[in-house]
């Protein structure tokens, strides 16, 4: 596992900055260029996602989540966000189609495949226990950020079903993280994504 | 409310930017990241031109931190810490030994401060956030606790977002296995040292309320916005720490605090 950069950035130590545009800048620029049709909107964006990393650095803790995750959360929000805000439903474009178009810019490099964390692993696995349907959902809500009403349009099911469905997978898969992340807490120091504390709740 | 705020609340696995990370969006980000590897695609690297600007424009929007480290002759002086036992042994002595100490530092301390204003070689932010990167990664005991307002003293200058933020105000992060922690915190103001100096105190579950353990005492430079990173070593072993308090006191600190002026206070749960 490699060490995690963002404890040093929010320490202010300067040179992890390299390190984690490096580490990180294909996977933010990926998780941009999928959402954003524009490639200067991706561009601005991906600006603005590693300035929330700056600035949130601080707000990562290893014992509740790990380092990519975390980055990628940062990353979904601040495109998600720009997406609502600038056009009001999402413009996704697939990952293949994403990955089949040249890219100028960067001189027509293969980035490297994406190394799963273990949460992620996790998620994959609990992920393919769902029936069918509430995978294709979830998928369609979280990787196509698409609106309930569009997947109820998408699938033919009705929205109250499309939002139960939504709700109870991703719950059910947030349940086995923390609760796996409990078990790791109490086994070893691997210990990850954790509820949120009772003090915590009260700082509401 | 507005139609997005409604939409938020029905997505929970989306926040804005700038809120504080729930397990829900955790999840949908751990969720994307395994869909993600489904497809097999390769990752595209990011472009050049917009690396370097990233890389240009991140000092203003890196925190800013004010490390310090104690001194060594801030403790128990050189001599003596010299010969301290190893693993903690010197504490069996107990509590009426370690209050004679204390007494003494007190003393020592009119003229010289235990943990002094950062001098220039004390400003190594990075061996603080590695010490506390280190404690959360490799100890499964270690804890964080947010600070809280205590009280409306006025050494609290927390702008209200940073109040009403979870962890707005730093943390506290904790190894009971190693016996040292860092604290960090913004929004306190800077003191006059030779006035008052801030003083740290550990409660412990083994140990009576009116005496918890002395954290140390340190200052607060002037620096905005900024971290203070201050590195706890107690002199007394702590063995299940419930609480952390930040007070006020006079120069040097005290042996037993009056907490007349108890401006921050991190509980665990």
């Amino acid at each position: 596992m490699q060490d995690s950069l963002l404890p040093r950035i929010a320490g202010g130590d300067q040179s992890a900055v390299p390190e984690c545009i490096s580490r990180y800048g294909g996977l933010i620029w990926t998780l941009a260029r999928r959402r954003l049709a524009s490639r200067e909107d991706a561009e601005d964006a991906v600006q603005e996602i590693f300035i929330d990393l700056w600035r949130s650095a601080d707000r990562f803790d290893p014992l509740v989540a790990e380092e990519i995750t975390f980055v990628a959360m940062i990353a979904r929000r601040r495109v998600i966000d720009r997406l609502r805000r600038c056009a009001g439903l999402p413009e996704t474009a697939s990952i293949d189609e994403v990955g089949a178009v040249p890219d100028s810019s960067s001189d027509g490099r293969v980035g490297r495949r994406l190394e799963l964390g273990e949460e992620a692993r996790l998620a994959d696995e609990h992920l393919a226990q769902l029936k069918p349907e509430e995978q294709r959902i979830l998928r369609l809500a979280i990787y196509d950020s698409l609106s309930h009403a569009a997947i109820a349009e998408n699938t033919g099911l009705p929205l109250g079903t499309v939002k139960s469905h939504i709700r109870r997978g991703l719950d059910s898969l947030r349940q086995k993280l923390v609760g796996r992340t409990r078990d790791d807490r109490n086994a070893s120091s691997r210990s990850r994504m954790k509820p949120e504390t009772a003090a915590e709740r009260s700082t509401r | 409310m507005s139609g997005f705020e409604e939409k938020r609340q029905d997505t929970p696995w989306e926040s804005p930017p700038g809120s504080a990370p729930s397990d829900w969006e955790l999840t949908a980000a751990a969720v994307e990241l395994a869909l993600l590897s489904r497809n097999g695609t390769p990752l595209r690297p990011l472009p050049a031109n917009v690396a370097e600007l990233i890389h240009r424009d991140a000092p203003p929007h890196l925190l800013q931190v004010v490390a310090i480290e104690p001194r060594p002759e801030a403790r128990l002086g050189r001599e003596e810490r010299g010969g301290r036992p190893a693993g903690r042994s010197w504490l069996a002595a107990g509590w009426w030994t370690a209050a004679c100490l204390a007494a003494l530092l007190a003393w020592q301390s009119s003229t010289l401060p235990r943990i002094a204003a950062p001098p220039d070689d004390a400003l190594q932010p990075p061996s603080l956030a590695e010490l506390r990167g280190k404690l959360l990664a490799e100890d499964p005991g270690a804890v964080t606790v947010a600070w809280k307002k205590a009280s409306d003293d006025p050494s609290v200058i927390a702008n209200q977002a940073d109040l009403e933020k979870p962890g707005g105000l730093g943390d506290v992060v904790w190894s009971p296995a190693r016996q040292e922690g860092v604290m960090r915190f913004r929004g306190l103001a800077a003191n006059d040292p030779a006035k008052a100096q801030y003083q740290l105190w550990i409660f412990d579950a083994e140990r009576n309320d009116a005496y918890p353990v002395d954290g140390g005492v340190f200052d607060v430079p002037e620096n905005g916005a900024a971290y203070v990173v201050v590195r706890i070593d107690p002199r007394l072993s702590v063995s299940r720490a419930t609480a952390f308090a930040i007070t006020v006191e006079q120069p040097g600190g005290v042996v037993v605090s009056s907490r007349g002026r108890l401006p921050l206070l991190a509980a665990l749960p």
